[in-house]
């Protein structure tokens, strides 16, 4: 067992490493982890909770869930794991806190959504927002790097327009004038795949 | 309901498109992008000297081709039947394909002639070297264009020029300069033929 203190650890510390602390069930495990992704596990929480305390019980949380998967579970990459993690209980724990309130920044992404989608038709099967994720998988495909970089910061890590302009170096007009065509170009996408939602 | 579900379709995407953005940098400064400095002056001066040139151009002070009725800055030729400028006591008429020329001199007598094409030429030169004309084909410049004329008649300081496909004349002197055109329109071929002939004569002699 390693005794490394949290200084010790780098953010460049490898993700083979992080996992095979976490396969050693060493207690440096979680701040390697926590080192490392910590920070944008911090951001996505908040972005989706808009509440510091709530974030930070989240964060923990999937640090427990990781612990419990590693092992056996050897994911790859490691960070979209963990803030995939982290998104996913992020949005329950909102669910649970807002079940009749809308609030936190993932609401303001689900309004600019909407126009995406094809239809107003009923949609019944779970199944379907599997299907879903492969149609927009393999749209995000489709994408230039800066077009995807919009759309996957935007729509996955919930980021800002600000934050968007510092990745990208596009002033906040172009970044909305570009998610606007971007999200016109999925509804077509999706139309042209015969997607009825 | 929708929103909600595109949005968790989102959240299923790949973890390769994920983690292709998971640790990106934020330092990127968005820089708004300048025009750089010399490009105004240089687009200004660029319309100035455009306005200058086709201005000069429209006055006729710069001008490639020399034909009078492309080049709206020349004076405006005399319009008759007359091919010649009276300093040459001779007239060319145009009649259905032949040439009828008058040589009138000075003590009021005139000599007509009609000449088929070919003999045109030959009998012209003869009738133009009796007034000490000569004939000149000039050599076009490197853009085709033979600013004294294709077919030069010199006699002198005085400079008689003609152009094919035109029916413009240009009298040229020492004390002036004139233009001329001729009655008959330019495609019945009257002034070009002559020109055609005068040219082939010279390249054949």
């Amino acid at each position: 067992m390693e005794t490394k203190g949290k200084s010790a650890l780098s953010e460049s510390i490898d993700d083979t490493r992080i996992i095979e602390l976490f396969f050693a069930r060493s207690e440096d495990a979680v701040p390697a982890l926590s080192t490392k992704y910590g920070a944008g596990c911090m951001r996505i929480a908040q972005k989706v909770l808009n509440n510091a305390q709530d974030a930070e019980e989240c964060v923990n949380d999937a640090y427990l869930r990781i612990w419990q998967d590693i092992p056996p579970k050897r994911p790859n990459p490691l960070a979209a794991y963990v803030f995939r993690i982290v998104r996913n209980l992020s949005i329950n724990r909102l669910e649970r806190n807002t079940a009749k309130k809308r609030a936190g920044g993932v609401y303001l992404c689900l309004d600019e959504l909407r126009d995406c989608v094809p239809s107003l038709h009923s949609v019944e099967d779970t199944v379907f927002a599997k299907e879903l994720s492969v149609y927009i998988d393999s749209f995000i495909d489709t994408l230039n790097y800066t077009n995807r970089l919009l759309f996957v910061r935007r729509y996955w890590y919930l980021d800002s327009f600000a934050e968007l302009s510092r990745y990208s170096g596009l002033g906040e007009g172009a970044i909305r004038t570009r998610l606007s065509r971007i999200r016109n170009d999925l509804k077509k996408y999706l139309e042209r795949k015969g997607l009825e939602l | 309901m929708n929103s909600s579900m595109i949005f968790e379709g989102i959240g299923g995407i790949s973890d390769a498109h994920v983690a292709e953005f998971a640790n990106i940098e934020g330092n990127k400064p968005h820089v708004r992008r300048k025009l750089a400095l010399w490009l105004a002056p240089a687009a200004a001066c660029l319309c100035v000297a455009l306005g200058i040139i086709l201005i000069l151009k429209n006055s006729g002070s710069i001008s490639n081709n020399p034909i009078p009725h492309e080049n709206p800055g020349y004076p405006d030729p005399i319009v008759g039947n007359a091919l010649t400028p009276p300093q040459i006591p001779l007239d060319w008429y145009a009649s259905e394909g032949s040439i009828e020329s008058i040589v009138s001199l000075e003590d009021g007598t005139e000599y007509r002639e009609t000449y088929d094409s070919k003999q045109t030429v030959l009998e012209l030169s003869d009738v133009l070297a009796g007034f000490n004309w000569t004939i000149n084909v000039s050599k076009p410049n490197d853009e085709g264009i033979s600013e004294d004329g294709d077919i030069i008649l010199c006699s002198g300081d005085k400079m008689l020029s003609f152009w094919y496909n035109t029916n413009y004349v240009r009298y040229k002197s020492a004390q002036e300069e004139k233009w001329f055109l001729a009655s008959v329109p330019v495609g019945e071929n009257d002034l070009n033929s002559i020109a055609i002939e005068l040219f082939n004569y010279i390249r054949n002699r």
